[in-house]
């Protein structure tokens, strides 16, 4: 709860910069105030939203690999690495879909739920701002360690939108349901690319 | 999209197309020492899919814009990404690609390179190195700090045919003294054996960052491997001091190819990327 008292505060800070400002800083009220605003979903708005995703990724690790960024650099690490908003799409389906209690449509509910992006987006930022003003990588362990702020905020976010948006009387469930979903999909990419289950398996002592 | 968000999305753009106007360096001509090339290569890569953030293509990009000759991709117990990369570049001018695997397991890493299929990591550095000899490859002892110590016994040392000598992660003090300490364990138990220098480039540390020097016969993957088999290599470092055979770090010296291999970023592109950064902050924030 005080994570929330924190996240008003700033919000109230922040006033009303942006509306995904809004709803990263407050978002129950901000999910409230977009739910009534439209019901119906809008392709273009998604495909913009994801279209931003795809920027985000290309064009931050693309400085954070190789400490500069071009078109054909950005362009093939967004595509190479655009497999992660398929695992954001599913995670996310596996609770929009069977919500009966939503009153928007399923496309308004993704473009919702995308519009949540604000702690991962600021995440990628960040070391590639780091390598701009100080011409040099942050520590890798720093990177990773920073990524818990990220991984506690959007799950705070995910209950605000099962409660809001999916108007679900069991938003922990589907918070955890959804970081389950998330979580495991992205690991089993991890193991894949550390060597397999059998190797982390073996690492662990397992 | 407001006026703000427009603007951003420009600023975005023009820190890209900015970023794509230097032209690219060209390919080095390698240089002859009497019967042998003298090549550079990275025996220690990781690419997309596995947990490098480069696609092939981009990889073998970067890895001409460091001024290597070849290339090992080396991802961790798979060798597909690699075959594909082979394969997309057959034929075609830039660095050569060799197929590798880093051979991940508890107690050892060791850099395969020159296979054609994935070697198994279960049955310790010893069965490991004669599997990867079993396929005509070379087998290379990855950063050999006191952590990858314990899968190291006298028998497989005495049948590796490289050692990291020359990595980024040697520059914290116990890890450099780490792998000398390795470096004169593998001399006594094979004299011959070649010292490398790897990148072991995920994100950070560019590509050829620490390098190998190689004195080839031919400029192909199965000369490079050789001359890796035969110890006629030098590792290098990062502020250009090599270690290794002692001709063959004749032979670069001589060349002047021994040189401080981190590359400060240029005005240029730092602008261009923090047009591109700044033009994203805004489009997150506006």
């Amino acid at each position: 709860m005080s994570n929330q008292r924190s996240l008003r505060k700033l919000a109230g800070a922040a006033g009303g910069v942006s509306p995904d400002l809004d709803l990263a800083l407050a978002p129950e009220a901000t999910y409230d105030r977009l739910v009534h605003a439209r019901t119906a979903g809008s392709l273009r708005a998604l495909a913009g939203r994801l279209l931003l995703a795809v920027a985000m990724i290309g064009t931050c690790v693309s400085a954070s690999a190789t400490g500069r960024v071009s078109v054909e650099l950005a362009a093939g690490v967004a595509l190479s690495w655009s497999f992660a908003l398929l695992v954001q799409a599913v995670a996310a389906a596996v609770v929009i879909v069977p919500a009966r209690g939503r009153i928007v449509t399923p496309l308004r509910a993704f473009e919702l739920w995308f519009q949540a992006h604000l702690p991962w987006s600021l995440w990628f930022l960040l070391p590639p701002l780091y390598i701009v003003v100080a011409g040099r990588r942050p520590a890798d362990g720093v990177a990773l360690a920073a990524a818990l702020v990220p991984m506690a905020w959007t799950a705070l976010l995910m209950r605000a939108f099962a409660r809001r948006v999916l108007r679900s009387p069991r938003a922990g469930i589907v918070t955890v349901v959804h970081q389950t979903v998330l979580w495991g999909l992205t690991l089993c990419y991890i193991a894949f690319a550390l060597g397999g289950w059998d190797r982390v398996l073996a690492e662990a002592g397992l | 999209m407001t006026r703000g968000q427009w603007a951003a999305a420009l600023l975005v753009a023009a820190g890209l197309v900015a970023g794509s106007l230097p032209p690219r360096p060209s390919l080095r001509e390698p240089i002859r020492a009497g019967d042998f090339w003298i090549l550079a290569a990275d025996f220690h890569v990781h690419g997309f899919p596995g947990d490098g953030a480069l696609p092939p293509w981009l990889l073998r990009d970067e890895v001409a814009r460091a001024g290597l000759d070849a290339f090992a991709l080396t991802n961790h117990n798979r060798v597909s990404t690699a075959r594909a990369a082979r394969r997309l570049f057959a034929g075609t001018p830039g660095p050569i690609v060799i197929v590798g695997q880093e051979i991940t397991a508890r107690g050892f890493h060791i850099a395969a390179v020159g296979l054609e299929e994935r070697v198994d990591w279960t049955k310790g550095a010893a069965a490991a190195i004669r599997a990867v000899h079993a396929q005509g490859g070379v087998a290379i002892a990855a950063h050999p700090d006191r952590h990858y110590w314990s899968g190291w016994d006298d028998g497989a040392v005495s049948l590796l045919d490289g050692h990291e000598r020359a990595h980024p992660s040697m520059r914290g003090r116990q890890a450099g003294a780490d792998f000398a300490t390795f470096a004169a364990r593998a001399a006594v138990l094979h004299p011959n054996i070649a010292a490398i220098g790897s990148s072991d480039f995920h994100t950070g540390a560019a590509p050829g960052v620490c390098r190998t020097w190689v004195l080839a016969r031919e400029r192909s993957a199965a000369g490079i491997v050789a001359a890796v088999r035969d110890g006629r290599t030098a590792a290098m470092d990062m502020d250009g001091t090599l270690y290794g055979n002692a001709d063959v770090v004749r032979a670069v010296r001589e060349a002047r190819l021994a040189a401080p291999t981190r590359q400060p970023l240029t005005a240029w592109s730092r602008a261009s990327t923090a047009a591109a950064i700044v033009g994203l902050l805004l489009l997150v924030l506006l």
